[in-house]
């Protein structure tokens, strides 16, 4: 971990105007729903703070380019010019998205329950916001990995792009994988979605725990355990996605700065 | 001099290329082995037979609830290893359906039993899995398509403020003069017609399905097990402190709390043994007429957002609970009432 790298991506994120407005819209969205909301309805809906893998959303406003806008403008050679490793470089991207995403997360966590506790205080359960809370820096945590790998992978921020073709590739799967086999005609047709529909759920499997790294902690509330299979798959999607980035910077000629 | 790491910056870290294939294998280990062993979900949802369904329904009054499902669905397996063995879901499913697990056999058998087709077509299946919740009186079988009883669309109107034009049941074209910002949502409930749930999108997916499933089967609200005494005649204060629940004849919280606390065989016991319960039931609409009775109670005690419970002692201010989150939460507030008075 380098904390010069870390405050550096912190204040990178930070100077980009555009993802410092959008940010700050996505965060206060709640209190901004809510006002449009009651003007238009005269009501409220049920759902009063918002699913925990939406915040994947501030994984990409703060990790989008995070090494490769580095890669782009050649400064990434100039800071691997000092003694510090690509390992310790990678890390501290990543320790430095997920921070900065999991503090937009919680804020806008924050600003949900203020609306819900102004709305109706006794439909606020704390254990389930506490919960909702740490699903969402698991989430950060989780995707900020798969980011890296992303950004280290392309220059710029191309590394969105990739992650747009990768949930395309994900809606694809789950198409796929709902087809009834005999909702198609009899022949070959059948065979091949036999085939397909198999291969496409594996893929759309995968496909989620890479998008959506995420561990559900609601069976706590329950009494029951939390599976070892999910803590499992996000730790490997976690150290396999930051070995990757890793592998692949170390074999990479880095260019210097264009100017 | 300070001493300089003449470390490689590309050096490799083999530690966390081991830790990720470690994990890696681990997680397809753990994988293989709940496929292999999926966690028993007989225990948790008492599942019936298609053929006692009709027969079950009839006796308990309740829907009958069908989850298609296939032996080769990987969100088949994963729903009902995952969202089916949550608690409150299999108690919700085991309290208010009969559910009926509908396994697909054309992969395997290359066709289906012809009361599992029949059924499949009835209700529009076309992926894998899908939940659909059909009424008692329409398991008749005479039924091309299955359409509910339900009323949704009624309980959408009164939300909006609109005058209830006429009886569902009966298919009319919507009238000109109605607004053109209904959703599709709307108009599809208009015919009345059950929305089918497909796909599998986590344990809340399924939450709010089976609730939107309580609200559409409601007719008319439910108002539980709880024996609910006239206002007027419950100033008894011998039998315990009084409660008065204030809820209205639509909206989600309402719903909410007419369906998991007064329905509910625990909590309901719980205040008819330690409260004298009365209900003010708040009537929404532009033709509505709420009581004076009515008027006079919410403005007594301040409730501005419903539903509100108030739980009235002697001696002792009035202890004012609004909305709803869950059973325990509520119960908290009833128990702490009690110990109020105690003390």
């Amino acid at each position: 971990m380098n904390w010069a790298i870390f405050k550096n991506t912190l204040r990178r994120c930070n100077a980009n105007k555009l993802r410092m407005w959008i940010l700050l819209v996505v965060i206060f969205m709640p209190i901004i729903a809510s006002t449009v909301q009651l003007c238009v309805q005269h009501y409220f809906s049920d759902q009063l703070i918002s699913d925990p893998l939406r915040v994947t959303f501030f994984v990409l406003i703060c990790g989008s380019g995070a090494i490769g806008s580095q890669l782009n403008d050649g400064t990434l050679s100039l800071v691997l010019s000092r003694p510090v490793t690509i390992t310790k470089y990678v890390f501290s991207k990543w320790f430095a998205v997920s921070s900065a995403s999991s503090i937009a997360a919680i804020v806008q966590l924050l600003c949900e329950l203020a609306v819900a506790l102004n709305r109706t205080p006794a439909a606020v359960s704390f254990t389930d916001v506490a919960i909702n809370g740490t699903e969402r820096i698991l989430v950060c945590f989780g995707f900020a990995a798969v980011m890296i790998l992303l950004s280290a992978l392309v220059s710029g921020i191309k590394d969105l792009g990739l992650y747009l073709l990768l949930s395309i590739l994900g809606v694809i799967c789950s198409m796929l994988s709902q087809i009834k086999s005999n909702s198609v005609p009899d022949g070959l047709a059948r065979v091949a979605v036999s085939i397909m529909v198999p291969f496409a759920q594996q893929c759309q499997t995968i496909l989620d725990q890479i998008l959506q790294p995420f561990v559900d902690l609601s069976p706590l509330l329950s009494g029951a355990f939390i599976s070892l299979h999910a803590i499992a798959s996000y730790l490997a999607v976690i150290t396999l996605f930051l070995s990757l980035a890793i592998f692949s910077l170390n074999r990479r000629e880095l260019p210097y700065g264009a100017d | 001099m300070a001493r300089t790491d003449m470390t490689s910056t590309k050096a490799d870290p083999k530690w966390l290329y081991w830790t990720a294939l470690a994990f890696t294998l681990l997680a397809f280990g753990t994988g293989i082995w709940d496929e292999l062993h999926p966690p028993s979900i007989a225990n948790s949802i008492k599942w019936r037979s298609l053929a006692d369904a009709a027969n079950d329904s009839g006796k308990a009054h309740k829907p009958v609830l069908y989850v298609f499902s296939a032996e080769w669905c990987g969100p088949c397996k994963k729903m009902e290893s995952v969202a089916f063995t949550h608690k409150d879901i299999a108690d919700s499913i085991n309290s208010h359906y009969i559910p009926v697990l509908v396994i697909d056999q054309v992969q395997e058998k290359g066709k289906n039993p012809p009361e599992i087709e029949k059924l499949q077509r009835q209700c529009d299946v076309h992926a894998f899995p899908t939940m659909v919740v059909v009424p008692t009186n329409l398991l008749d079988g005479k039924t091309k398509d299955i359409f509910s009883t339900g009323n949704k669309i009624e309980h959408q109107f009164l939300l909006a403020g609109l005058p209830w034009p006429y009886n569902v049941e009966g298919n009319q074209e919507m009238p000109h003069s109605f607004p053109r910002d209904f959703s599709d949502e709307m108009l599809d409930m208009m015919h009345n017609r059950i929305p089918a749930h497909s796909g599998y999108g986590g344990p809340n997916d399924i939450r709010d399905y089976l609730f939107q499933c309580g609200v559409w089967h409601r007719l008319p609200p439910s108002q539980g097990k709880i024996e609910w005494k006239p206002i007027s005649k419950s100033t008894d204060s011998s039998k315990g402190p009084r409660l008065i629940a204030f809820v209205e004849d639509c909206g989600n919280l309402s719903d909410k709390m007419r369906l998991r606390l007064f329905d509910d065989e625990e909590s309901s016991s719980f205040i008819n043994e330690n409260f004298v319960p009365s209900i003010v039931e708040w009537k929404h609409g532009k033709d509505a007429i709420n009581t004076n009775e009515a008027t006079m109670l919410k403005e007594k005690f301040g409730i501005t957002a419903l539903p509100a419970l108030v739980a009235l002692r002697e001696d002792d201010p009035p202890s004012v609970e609004d909305g709803f989150t869950s059973n325990e939460h509520t119960m908290q507030f009833l128990k702490r009432a009690l110990k109020t008075k105690s003390k």
